[in-house]
């Protein structure tokens, strides 16, 4: 008789405590999915209030390759941190960036700004290489602070050896 | 509420059912407002999501790029190279429909070389000021070599003592152009001119 007394006077959760249960709930839920889904999409770089893949399109620069020495001027408007250089050898190829290369310490170090010239002999790095394709690398700003985006594709320049 | 009304209300008949109306006329619960907050919280986050999307969004709208506008173009009209004194003079004509502000000048110290880099900028000895890795035909007048002038024409002066004999000369042309409100300096790769070398 008591206990279904006892019993009879315990209500449940009050509306208050399921809201704030509730409440958080939905918050861990969408952290964690945030979470998930931060690592599945690029993350944004921006240049010049533009996301960095459409800046690519501007970029303006010539390069040549002759007995060993390879030459890039920047003839745009858009300032080239870094070349990344794929060469082809009989079927395999490899991508190194200027700056790995013996002639990187000669590359500036904010990189080409308009009008900015590069010329540097990169014979050994070549050796046999039958296709060089240089891509340049822009920087940009991100939540996380600076980061570099390769303009990759259509954006190189192939160069005849 | 009620208590007070009463206080309030005199013995005529005639108030005191006035004040009886205006009672019911009270809301009784307030479990209305509790609707009213749920909406603007509804509200609230819309808009919240609807700026956060925005800013991620607009990144990805093409705006326009900084270039120099079409039918800008910088004719070198005359070279000399004296290769005994080491100097280089050119003279400039602008044959666009736009001014121009200066230009930026590469030469070349190999024979055929398809590409010149080396930058004589600061070699500058008369007809413009040196600024950054370019010259300007005029530190005060921006895009000053006119199309509209008639004696459009510009004399610029290197030394070039430093360098073995060279063989090309190129020229991108520079102009000082408003964009998106911006003042900005751009270079007119479209418009690049080069031009051999032969010693005077």
């Amino acid at each position: 008789m008591i206990k279904q007394k006892e019993m009879k006077n315990k209500s449940g959760l009050s509306p208050v405590v399921t809201t704030v249960l509730l409440v958080i709930l939905v918050i861990v839920v969408i952290g964690i999915l945030f979470l998930w889904f931060r690592g599945m999409v690029e993350e944004g770089v921006v240049k010049f209030g533009k996301n960095i893949q459409l800046v690519c399109d501007d970029v303006n620069f010539e390069a040549r390759y002759s007995s060993g020495e390879i030459s890039i001027v920047n003839n745009g408007n858009i300032p080239i941190y870094r070349v990344n250089i794929k060469i082809s050898t009989d079927g395999s190829f490899q991508t190194k960036s200027i700056k790995d290369l013996s002639v990187g310490v000669n590359w500036p170090t904010n990189g080409l700004n308009q009008g900015g010239t590069f010329t540097g002999n990169i014979q050994s790095d070549v050796g046999a290489a039958n296709k060089i394709i240089v891509f340049p690398i822009l920087i940009g700003t991100s939540g996380s602070g600076k980061k570099t985006y390769v303009c990759e594709g259509q954006y190189g320049k192939e160069l005849s050896i | 509420m009620e208590n007070k009304i009463k206080k309030i209300i005199c013995k005529d008949k005639r108030t005191r059912d006035l004040a009886r109306k205006s009672l019911t006329l009270l809301p009784r619960n307030r479990s209305g407002i509790s609707i009213v907050i749920g909406y603007v919280l509804l509200i609230a986050v819309s808009i919240t999501m609807s700026i956060l999307v925005y800013q991620w969004m607009k990144t990805y709208v093409p705006t326009d790029s900084v270039k120099c506008p079409e039918g800008t173009s910088l004719f070198i009209k005359s070279v000399t190279y004296n290769c005994a004194a080491k100097t280089l003079s050119l003279t400039f004509q602008n044959n666009g429909k736009f001014g121009i502000d200066g230009y930026f000048i590469h030469v070349s110290d190999k024979p055929n070389e398809e590409l010149a880099t080396i930058d004589i900028s600061g070699k500058l000895t008369g007809g413009g000021s040196i600024s950054g890795n370019s010259v300007r035909f005029s530190d005060t007048i921006e895009n000053s070599l006119s199309p509209e002038d008639l004696h459009n024409t510009g004399i610029s002066t290197f030394n070039v003592a430093s360098y073995g004999t060279l063989y090309k000369v190129e020229i991108i042309p520079t102009r000082m152009d408003v964009i998106n409100n911006k003042k900005r300096f751009v270079s007119c790769g479209e418009s690049k001119v080069e031009e051999q070398l032969k010693c005077a």
